[in-house]
């Protein structure tokens, strides 16, 4: 990728492609995270500023400091930044997608599938009171396949795990993706627990 | 590895909302030694219901038997038949020359008889390929079947979640359907969202080379889960082909699946751009990703700059491009009518053909093909206006759903060679 396209903006156009706020770029620049633009009402900004900020914003997500990304930044040039930002952003999570799969494996999946005898997402009504004869597939469609078409959920709905056949999880989803791997794990060590109680 | 991108028209209105169609290109790496193959985990799935009886069943065998000669050491398989009840005939086990030999003979004594268990059948397939699952083997449940699903799961929207969320666990799922009575739209779809591949048999002669290709897909793959990757600020992602399709943040994946040796992929992504001013600048990058890195992350950049309504509209087509996007949409119309005249719907059936048949008109200029893919398209609205034949209809789907995730005619993989 090239400059040879550079547009200069200014510092409000500069925040909106960007999705900050105009103070979060002069802090970023404060703080050398960003290259200087010129000084007053006539400073200018460039691709460069772009790029780095969505950087930015990606490494945070990743819960990577402030003061590493400056360092991270000191190192590159502009193409560098630019490579970097695709290889974060357009690269298939592979590992997220093998993490999914490892929370509850095919087989693991497959066996809550035949044995629950499944009729899935019939959503139970909000605060289900009575236990209901037709449960619920396994844990694992909680997990975000990397590769499955987005979710389409507008509104919250329950959905109603059975941890054994007497013991249900409610949960609203949407979850966060924290959530959804906690959620993950305690289904994991429910599922081990009532297996050690089974008679 | 070497991919291309082509846009119908690179430059876009400052009023937004310009629609552009991204053009992929890309031929898979060849396989040099089969030696290096990774090693296959399959399970053969096979209707064993009273309307199997006769010659499909005779020839499923002699399929299956013709594919387990193509398995050695190194591959597992599982041999699952179901009616209203399920047997594992063999237990997922290495392809020795001891455990086919037994899997065969067992094979000789299963007999067509009882209703169809789709789901509960398929579903212990993909748990016998799931137990002997290893990171580097290509794990895919091979489900044949003349019927609709009467017992277990009917729903098809929950047995295609289900095929989703298996896949994603790393056992793909492709559907064979033999004869006239069992349901397309289900098998497809099952095979859509679990990654595999769907084939329509419509003679039990054909039963044997079909299966017998694609396990020799199978034991061609060179790139697993192969994917293409554009990271696209400010534009809105959608894509034309069936396949699974993700947007994360301003990432959008399109999900290949696994390719073949040689094999020759197109894809089209619709693209919808945001107003701006004169001479802003567009770029997109597409990447290849699979998970073993054997495309090697091979890029391609398109740009679209924004510029003035008299500058926009005097610009050139690329007419390659048009095209291919122009078939799309045509098949994916047909699919369509496909569906409205299974669900007695004719007039919608025909409204589909005719609104995508005006719209490829109405660029299509003095285009010799684009006009004449409009008027086929007419010409057709009358075939799908009344019920239509069940063969009929499932070669009509099978003709289009192929045409639209890449594949040729009898559904196998195009290949470059």
């Amino acid at each position: 990728m090239s400059d040879t396209n550079d547009t200069p903006m200014s510092l409000g156009e500069l925040a909106t492609l960007a999705d900050v706020t105009p103070r979060t770029v002069r802090y970023y620049v404060q703080q050398s995270l960003l290259p200087s633009p010129g000084s007053g009402p006539r400073a200018r900004y460039g691709r460069p500023h772009l790029t780095r900020i969505r950087l930015i914003k990606r490494l945070q997500k990743q819960d990577v400091p402030l003061a590493k990304i400056r360092s991270a930044l000191e190192s590159l040039d502009d193409a560098g930044v630019e490579r970097l930002l695709t290889t974060l952003q357009a690269e298939p999570d592979h590992t997220d997608q093998l993490r999914a799969a490892m929370s509850t494996p095919a087989v693991d999946y497959i066996r809550g599938v035949l044995g629950g005898r499944s009729s899935l997402p019939a959503p139970p009504p909000r605060f289900a009171s009575a236990p209901s004869a037709s449960p619920v597939p396994g844990a694992a469609s909680l997990s975000v396949p990397a590769h499955a078409p987005p979710p389409q959920l507008t509104r919250s709905q329950w959905e109603r795990l059975p941890l054994s056949p007497d013991v249900e999880l409610h949960i609203r989803r949407p979850l966060s993706r924290h959530q959804i791997k906690q959620v993950d794990r305690l289904i994991h060590l429910a599922t081990k627990l009532f297996q050690e109680d089974a008679p | 590895m070497n991919l291309t991108a082509r846009t119908d028209r690179a430059l876009v209105r400052t009023t937004g909302g310009s629609i552009r169609y991204a053009l992929l290109d890309f031929v898979a790496p060849r396989m040099e030694r089969t030696s290096d193959r990774p090693p296959v985990n399959l399970a053969f799935v096979l209707d064993r219901s009273g309307s199997m009886g006769g010659s499909k069943i005779e020839l499923a065998r002699l399929a299956i038997r013709n594919a387990l000669a193509r398995l050695d050491d190194r591959d597992r398989f599982a041999l699952v038949a179901y009616d209203d009840v399920v047997d594992v005939v063999t237990e997922s086990t290495p392809a020795t020359a001891e455990a086919k030999a037994g899997a065969l003979e067992r094979l000789a004594r299963i007999d067509a008889r009882g209703s169809t268990n789709l789901s509960d059948g398929w579903l212990r397939g993909c748990e016998q390929v799931a137990v002997g699952l290893t990171a580097d083997s290509i794990g895919r449940c091979l489900l044949l079947t003349d019927g609709l699903a009467n017992v277990g799961i009917k729903d098809p929207e929950v047995l295609r979640t289900h095929a989703a969320e298996i896949r994603a666990r790393g056992v793909s799922t492709t559907t064979f359907g033999v004869g006239a009575d069992f349901d397309e739209l289900l098998l497809q779809s099952m095979a859509d969202a679990g990654g595999g591949h769907f084939y329509y048999i419509d003679s039990a002669q054909k039963i044997t080379d079909i299966i017998t290709s694609e396990v020799g897909e199978a034991l061609e793959v060179v790139a697993r889960d192969a994917a293409i990757a554009a990271h696209t600020p400010e534009v809105l992602v959608e894509q034309l082909t069936p396949l699974p399709f993700e947007r994360a943040g301003e990432a959008t994946l399109v999900a290949l699946g696994d390719l073949v040796s040689e094999q020759s992929v197109q894809v089209v992504m619709k693209l919808t751009f945001p107003p701006a001013q004169t001479g802003r600048q567009h770029e997109v990058t597409f990447r290849l990703t699979d998970r073993d890195g054997v495309l090697g992350g091979a890029s391609a950049t398109l740009t679209w700059r924004h510029a003035a309504h008299p500058e926009v509209d005097a610009q050139p087509r690329d007419r390659s491009v048009d095209r291919v996007v122009a078939g799309l949409y045509a098949a994916r119309a047909r699919e369509e009518a496909v569906r409205f005249n299974r669900a007695g719907q004719y007039d919608a059936a025909r409204w589909a053909l005719k609104g995508v048949a005006a719209r490829i008109g109405a660029y299509a200029g003095d285009d010799t093909a684009l006009r004449g893919l409009a008027g086929q398209l007419m010409g057709e609205q009358q075939l799908f206006a009344a019920p239509m034949a069940a063969a009929d209809r499932k070669t009509r789907h099978f003709a289009s759903a192929n045409m639209s995730r890449g594949r040729d005619v009898q559904g196998k993989a195009n290949r470059a060679r």
